[in-house]
């Protein structure tokens, strides 16, 4: 994943971590290499907070460990943890204290600190220093956070869905300000996050976790263009799939197969041909499409409640609650 | 010392709250009370030597440690801060410890304070006519003791986790009956404070392990 003139800003090797009799998170191994924006993506109950609660040191884990920026996060010292800015999730503050008394309250904590640019990113959202943290919208307690996680100047950035909450404008604003951050800096970022669109703009590379597995971790591009989705119409009830190299999930539809694969290629095309079905289409997807197919699996496949006759050609169409 | 002052600013209206009551009841002690209408019998009693005025003094001192304690773990941990406190560069230990200083600052404020006042008045001749040695308020100091242990009870409650509530409390109902236990022991004076500081010391231990760890959702 990295080469040897980039070091690894994360590494996790054999993480896992139960709750009870459920593994939250199982053999996690990963790499981010330094200056990588990665994007960590995985539905709700996936594993992604609590991974990120064992990168911060928050959560122990029951087996493998964490090195941030070469050091072992279980023995981290003041020095490299200033070095580490994290963003937890929904932005917590101390409501009674203004934004000037907040950021004079972390100023203390650290050596580098750019003061400067505090106030250029609390100039540039708007932000009163005398605004209460408690009376701010939570965009704008994104934006202070932002503010305060940025000032020591790290080296690395996690995020626990930075946008999550945001309105549309000012998820943008939110993730603009990042990006200006990112280029103007090239620190390592890694954040979680549920806003798809959000993860293609920014994210160079990313992972995918389903039930506690990282299943995916690749360049954004890479991912993407892997899946696809094939879809086959049949004369009658499509034929069971029988199964192939890269199958993610196979469902059917009516009178349609829709069929979920990785690595998309002649081996694959092979076998759907040999189910014969009247047209054959490939579905080229974006990043959330891509992503829904991926995670969502066979049990997540549409029900199917009624069927009707109701088009002009005969065909019989589903429908789904 | 951002820390501290923090710590110190977050709880400084419990404190002031305290320190109000207190004030009214020792003043009242000293033929000053703050509200005057809820002191009966002012100006005749012995100092130190009246029960009820000890224990109002002890009452505000253990509840103000309990609140104080509780406000310092379980607030910081229900408005999700923690995560904020602890991702600064220090120690979890420091950041325990930076807590725990403020709040027994201001329960020394609260209790101490007052206290040290009343004595030297009382000790002031000409004040009120009536005898004072210093050994009178030995149960009044035991009094404080009583306060910063269940204040480390408290701290401890609020800081470590447990599947239910009566488990979770173990440590303020222990604290508060053996800190109580050892007020009213008839025990040689060094020797109290002695298990007093013991107490103390062993509370501070336990909740710098716990904090060290525990995880924090």
């Amino acid at each position: 994943m990295s080469d040897e003139t980039t070091p690894d800003a994360i590494v996790v090797e054999h993480l896992s971590k139960s709750y009870g009799s459920k593994w939250a998170v199982r053999d996690l191994n990963l790499k981010v290499p330094a200056g990588c924006v990665y994007g960590f993506l995985g539905r709700n109950g996936a594993g992604k907070s609590t991974t990120i609660k064992m990168l911060t040191g928050m959560a122990r884990p029951d087996a493998g460990r964490v090195m941030l920026l070469g050091h072992d996060v279980a023995t981290l010292a003041p020095e490299t943890r200033a070095r580490i800015a994290y963003m937890a999730e929904g932005h917590p503050l101390y409501s009674w204290m203004t934004i000037g008394q907040i950021v004079q309250f972390t100023r203390p904590f650290y050596e580098n600190w750019d003061q400067t640019l505090v106030d250029q990113v609390l100039d540039h959202f708007e932000l009163s220093r005398k605004q209460k943290c408690g009376r701010l919208s939570r965009g704008q307690q994104a934006q202070v956070s932002l503010a305060l996680a940025m000032a020591p100047d790290p080296e690395l950035l996690i995020l626990d869905d930075p946008t999550l909450g945001l309105d549309t404008v000012v998820r943008r604003e939110f993730l603009e300000a990042l990006i200006q951050l990112i280029q103007s800096r090239g620190r390592t970022i890694f954040f979680s996050s549920h806003v798809l669109g959000d993860v293609e703009r920014v994210a160079t590379r990313i992972g995918v976790m389903v039930d506690g597995v990282l299943r995916v971790d690749c360049p954004t591009e890479t991912f993407r263009d892997s899946v696809r989705k094939v879809v086959m119409g049949f004369d009658g009830d499509p034929p069971d799939f029988p199964g192939c190299e890269g199958l993610v999930t196979w469902r059917r539809i009516g009178l349609q197969l829709e069929v979920v694969v990785v690595h998309w290629g002649t081996g694959q095309q092979a076998v759907m041909e040999s189910l014969e079905p009247r047209w054959t289409d490939v579905v080229e997807l974006n990043l959330e499409d891509a992503f829904i197919e991926y995670t969502r699996g066979t049990k997540r496949s549409l029900p199917l409640f009624a069927r009707e006759k109701n088009r002009a050609d005969g065909a019989a169409v589903e429908r789904t609650a | 010392m951002a820390l501290l002052s923090k710590e110190l600013r977050e709880c400084g209206l419990y404190a002031a709250l305290a320190l109000l009551a207190q004030m009214h009841f020792l003043g009242g002690g000293m033929d000053l009370p703050l509200i005057p209408l809820l002191t009966e019998g002012r100006g005749l009693e012995i100092p130190f030597l009246a029960e009820g005025r000890e224990s109002m003094f002890t009452a505000v001192g253990v509840i103000a440690g309990i609140v104080l304690g509780l406000h310092q773990t379980v607030w910081e941990s229900w408005r999700q801060t923690t995560l904020l406190l602890l991702h600064r560069p220090m120690p979890r230990s420091q950041i325990f410890l930076g807590k725990l200083v403020a709040g027994g600052l201001l329960l020394l404020m609260i209790m101490a304070l007052p206290l040290l006042v009343y004595c030297l008045w009382a000790a002031m001749p000409g004040t009120h006519a009536s005898p004072f040695f210093w050994g009178m308020t030995d149960s009044w100091w035991r009094s404080v003791a009583v306060a910063l242990v269940c204040y480390l009870g408290a701290f401890l409650t609020g800081l470590r986790p447990a599947h239910w509530i009566g488990s979770r409390t173990w440590p303020l109902i222990a604290a508060l009956v053996v800190s109580l236990a050892w007020k009213f022991a008839p025990v040689w004076i060094p020797l109290t404070y002695a298990i007093f500081l013991v107490l103390m010391a062993c509370l501070v231990v336990l909740i710098l392990d716990t904090a060290r760890q525990r995880e924090f959702p």
